[in-house]
C-alpha cells in the first residue's frame, strides 16, 4: 500500500505517490540549492516548476491520475540534473559564480555552520558548532555553561550566536552542515523520515512559487516572519525552562539539605531533634516527634518532586513522570497529620484549674531567703537553642518510678492583705472533658520546703507517669506582708515570673538585689543606694551583702 | 581531455545565439523554444534553458509578458528588446565570420 499525497505545483493540483513525491521534493530542493547564488534564482526555479507542471499535465491522461515514480524520473531526465545545467550556464559569469560559491562555504569547503535542530537542547547552537568543528556537542555545552557561571557572558554569546547562525531547515542545509556534498543521491540518503513535516514544507514551497506576484511575496514574508518569531519564542521558553530548572535544582537541594539537617543534628545536637515549643502542644513526645516528621515530609516532598522533575528536564529525559508515588506519600502524610493534630487537639478542648493556699510559719526575722532546687537549669539548657533532643528528654521524663517531671513552675510575689505569709498554688490542666481536666489537674504533685526563714522551691512539678501532657501547669504566688525583706538565690531566676516591682526590674536582674515589701509593692533596697543611700552609707551596704553571702554559704 | 566536455563547450557557445534567433521570429512561449531547440538537437536537458533565459532577460536583451492560457496558469511569452535585436545582429555577423573561419581551417571550402 502506498500513500498518495496532494501537491500544488504552479497552481495545479496533482496526486502523487509518496515515494515519487519524496524524489521530486529532493530534486526541487537540489535545484534550489544549485540556483541559490544565481541572480534571479527564484525566477529560474519558478520557470522550471511551471515547466514541470506542464510536463506532468502532458504525461497524465487526466488530472485524477496519480503521478508515479516513473513519471517523476522522466521529468528529472528531461529537465536534467543541476550539474548538467551548470555546464550550460557558464559563459561570462561562470567564474564569478563559482567564486561566490566557495566563498559562502567559508574556510572549510563544502561545510557551513548551521544550528542543528535535530540535536538541540535550547537553540541548537552547540550541536551545530559541534557538527562544524567535528567535536562532541557535550564539550561545547560544558564550555558554555562554564563561561555562563564564570562571567555570565556565556548566555549573551549564546543568544548572539543563536541569532546569527541560521537553522539547518532543509535536507541540503543539513548536508552542508555536516559538510557532505549536496547532490541528489546524498539528499536521498538524508531524507528518510518525517514525511509529514516534509509534505508541509513542500506544499509551502509550492504555494510560494504559485504566488509570483507581490502579494504572494508579502504573504511569504509574513509567514516566514511569524514562523521565525514562533521559533524564537519557543527557544526563549526553552532557555528559561532550562535556567529555571537549574534554579529549582539549587533551591530544592538547599531545602532538602536544610530539612535533613533539622532532623539529623542541628547546632550541635546529634540525633533527632524537635523544636521545644512543639512539645507544649502535644500529649507526649512521641506524638510531637511524629507530627514534626510529618510536617517536614509535607514541606520536603514537593521539593523532592521538583528536584527530580528539573533534573529530568535538564537531562533531556522525556519518559513517564513518576511523581505519583511522591504525591501518594504526601497525601498519606497529610491525612496522618490531620488525624494526629485533631486527635491531639481534642485532648486540649476543656480546661480546669483550682488553687490551694498554705499559711507559712512566720520566720524569726523579717527576712525570707528564697532558693530553688531541681532540674530547671538542665531543662533550660535543652531549651537554650530552641531545639530539644528527644532521646535526652525521654531520659529526663522517665527518671522517677511513678511520676514524671514535666514542667517548670512559675512564682510571683505579691503583697499580703494581712500579716500572714501565704503561698497560693494554682493547678491547671486541659483535657478532653472538664472531668478529665479536673482529674488531670488534681493529680499534679508539687512540693516545697520551709525551714524557718528559708524557702526551698522545687523548680518542677510532677504528674503521674500514665498521665499524658495536657498543658498542665503550676503557678505559685507568695504573698508577703509589708516590711518583709526578700533575698533570692541566683537560681530563683529560673522560676520567678514577671514579678511586679517598684523599680520595674527584669526577673533575671531581681535575683542580684534585696527587696522589701512596701505599701506600693516590692521595692529594691540596694538599687537606689548606688545613687542616694549608697553615698551616705556605702559601708553598711557592703556589710549587708557580705553577711548575705556568708549566711548562704553556711 | 574529454570529448564530451569539448562538445558541450561548443554547444554552449552557440546556445545563446540560437535562443535569441528563435525568439526574434515571434513572441514565443518557453516550452515552444524548448521544442524548437530539441528539434534542432541543441538541447540535452531542458533545465539548461531557464537559467539562460533569465540571464538574457536580466541583461536587457529579452522581455516577456504574461499571457492567459486555456489549459492552465498564465504563461511567459518572450520577445527581443531593441538591445536584443542589435545584439542578435552582431552575433549574426560574428557567426558568419566564425563559420567561414572554421570552414577555412578545417579545409571544407578547399574547392572554393
Amino acid at each position: 500500500m502506498n500513500k498518495v499525497i496532494n501537491i500544488n505545483i504552479n497552481g495545479l493540483i496533482f496526486h502523487i505517490d509518496e515515494e515519487a513525491f519524496v524524489v521530486l521534493d529532493r530534486y526541487l530542493e537540489s535545484l534550489k540549492q544549485h540556483f541559490r547564488n544565481n541572480e534571479g534564482g527564484d525566477e529560474i526555479l519558478a520557470d522550471i516548476e511551471s515547466r514541470i507542471a506542464e510536463m506532468l499535465t502532458e504525461m497524465l491522461k487526466d488530472r485524477s491520475e496519480v503521478i508515479s515514480m516513473a513519471n517523476v524520473q522522466q521529468v528529472i531526465a528531461t529537465m536534467g540534473k543541476p550539474e548538467d545545467m551548470e555546464d550550460a550556464d557558464s559563459g561570462s559569469n561562470s567564474k564569478s559564480r563559482s567564486h561566490s560559491w566557495s566563498d559562502s562555504y567559508g574556510f572549510n569547503p563544502g561545510k557551513r555552520m548551521y544550528r542543528d535542530p535535530d540535536n538541540k537542547i535550547i537553540g541548537g547552537v552547540c550541536s551545530g558548532m559541534s557538527e562544524y568543528l567535528g567535536i562532541d556537542p557535550v564539550w561545547i555545552r560544558l564550555l558554555f555553561v562554564a563561561v555562563f557561571f564564570g562571567f555570565g557572558t556565556g548566555l549573551l554569546i549564546y543568544i548572539i550566536l543563536w541569532i546569527i547562525i541560521p537553522k539547518a531547515k532543509t535536507p541540503s542545509e543539513k548536508l552542508e552542515m555536516r559538510g557532505e556534498r549536496v547532490n541528489i543521491s546524498n539528499i536521498e540518503k538524508t531524507v528518510t523520515e518525517n514525511l509529514d513535516a516534509l509534505k508541509q514544507r513542500i506544499d509551502k514551497e509550492f504555494d510560494r512559487f504559485e504566488g509570483k506576484d507581490f502579494g504572494g511575496k508579502v504573504n511569504n514574508f509574513f509567514h516566514g516572519f511569524f514562523e521565525g518569531l514562533e521559533g524564537a519564542l519557543k527557544g526563549v521558553f526553552h532557555a528559561f525552562a532550562w535556567l529555571f530548572s537549574a534554579m529549582f535544582i539549587l533551591i530544592s537541594a538547599g531545602v532538602i539539605i536544610a530539612l535533613l539537617s533539622v532532623v539529623f543534628g542541628l547546632t550541635g545536637i546529634v540525633g533527632f531533634a524537635v523544636p521545644v515549643f512543639f512539645l507544649d502542644f502535644f500529649h507526649d513526645a512521641h506524638t510531637a516527634s511524629i507530627v514534626f516528621i510529618l510536617i517536614l515530609l509535607l514541606i520536603g516532598l514537593p521539593f523532592i518532586g521538583l528536584l527530580f522533575r528539573s533534573l529530568r528536564y535538564m537531562s533531556g529525559y522525556r519518559g513517564r513522570h513518576r511523581n505519583g508515588f511522591l504525591s501518594f506519600i504526601w497525601v498519606l502524610a497529610f491525612v496522618a497529620l490531620l488525624v494526629l493534630v485533631f486527635g491531639n487537639a481534642s485532648g486540649f478542648r476543656s480546661s480546669y484549674s483550682y488553687s490551694t493556699t498554705d499559711i507559712l510559719k512566720k520566720p524569726a526575722h523579717d527576712t525570707l531567703y528564697l532558693n530553688a532546687n531541681g532540674y530547671a537549669s538542665e531543662i533550660k539548657e535543652f531549651h537554650g537553642n530552641g531545639w530539644m533532643d528527644l532521646s535526652r528528654l525521654w531520659d529526663r521524663i522517665q527518671t522517677a518510678n511513678d511520676t514524671s517531671r514535666v514542667g517548670l513552675v512559675s512564682l510571683n510575689i505579691t503583697r499580703s492583705d494581712d500579716h500572714n505569709i501565704r503561698l497560693e498554688k494554682s493547678y491547671k490542666s486541659r483535657g478532653n472533658s472538664v472531668r478529665n481536666a479536673m482529674s488531670l489537674s488534681e493529680s499534679i504533685k508539687y512540693n516545697y520546703m520551709q525551714a524557718d526563714s528559708l524557702l526551698l522551691f522545687n523548680e518542677t512539678f510532677r504528674i503521674p507517669k500514665e498521665d499524658k501532657w495536657h498543658g498542665q501547669n503550676v503557678k505559685l504566688e507568695l504573698q508577703i506582708p509589708d516590711g518583709t525583706i526578700v533575698k533570692m538565690r541566683r537560681n530563683m531566676s529560673d522560676i520567678i515570673y514577671d514579678i511586679d516591682n517598684v523599680q520595674d526590674m527584669d526577673d533575671e536582674e531581681m535575683t542580684s538585689h534585696i527587696w522589701i515589701m512596701k505599701q506600693d509593692g516590692l521595692t529594691c533596697l540596694d538599687c537606689g543606694s548606688d545613687q542616694h543611700d549608697g553615698n551616705k552609707n556605702p559601708i553598711h551596704h557592703h556589710e549587708h551583702r557580705n553577711r548575705w553571702e556568708w549566711r548562704w554559704d553556711n | 581531455m574529454n570529448a564530451e566536455n569539448t562538445k558541450a563547450q561548443m554547444r554552449k557557445g552557440v546556445l545563446e545565439y540560437c535562443i535569441l534567433a528563435i525568439i526574434a521570429g515571434n513572441e514565443i512561449y518557453a516550452s515552444d523554444i524548448i521544442d524548437k531547440m530539441k528539434d534542432a538537437k541543441l538541447l540535452v536537458v531542458e533545465g539548461t534553458l531557464y537559467p539562460l533565459l533569465t540571464r538574457l532577460k536580466n541583461s536587457g536583451l529579452l522581455g516577456y509578458r504574461w499571457i492567459e492560457s486555456a489549459s492552465g496558469p498564465p504563461r511567459k511569452y518572450y520577445t527581443l528588446t531593441d538591445e536584443g535585436k542589435e545584439f542578435l545582429n552582431e552575433l549574426h555577423i560574428t557567426w558568419e565570420e566564425l563559420v567561414q573561419s572554421v570552414n577555412i581551417t578545417t579545409g571544407k571550402n578547399s574547392n572554393l
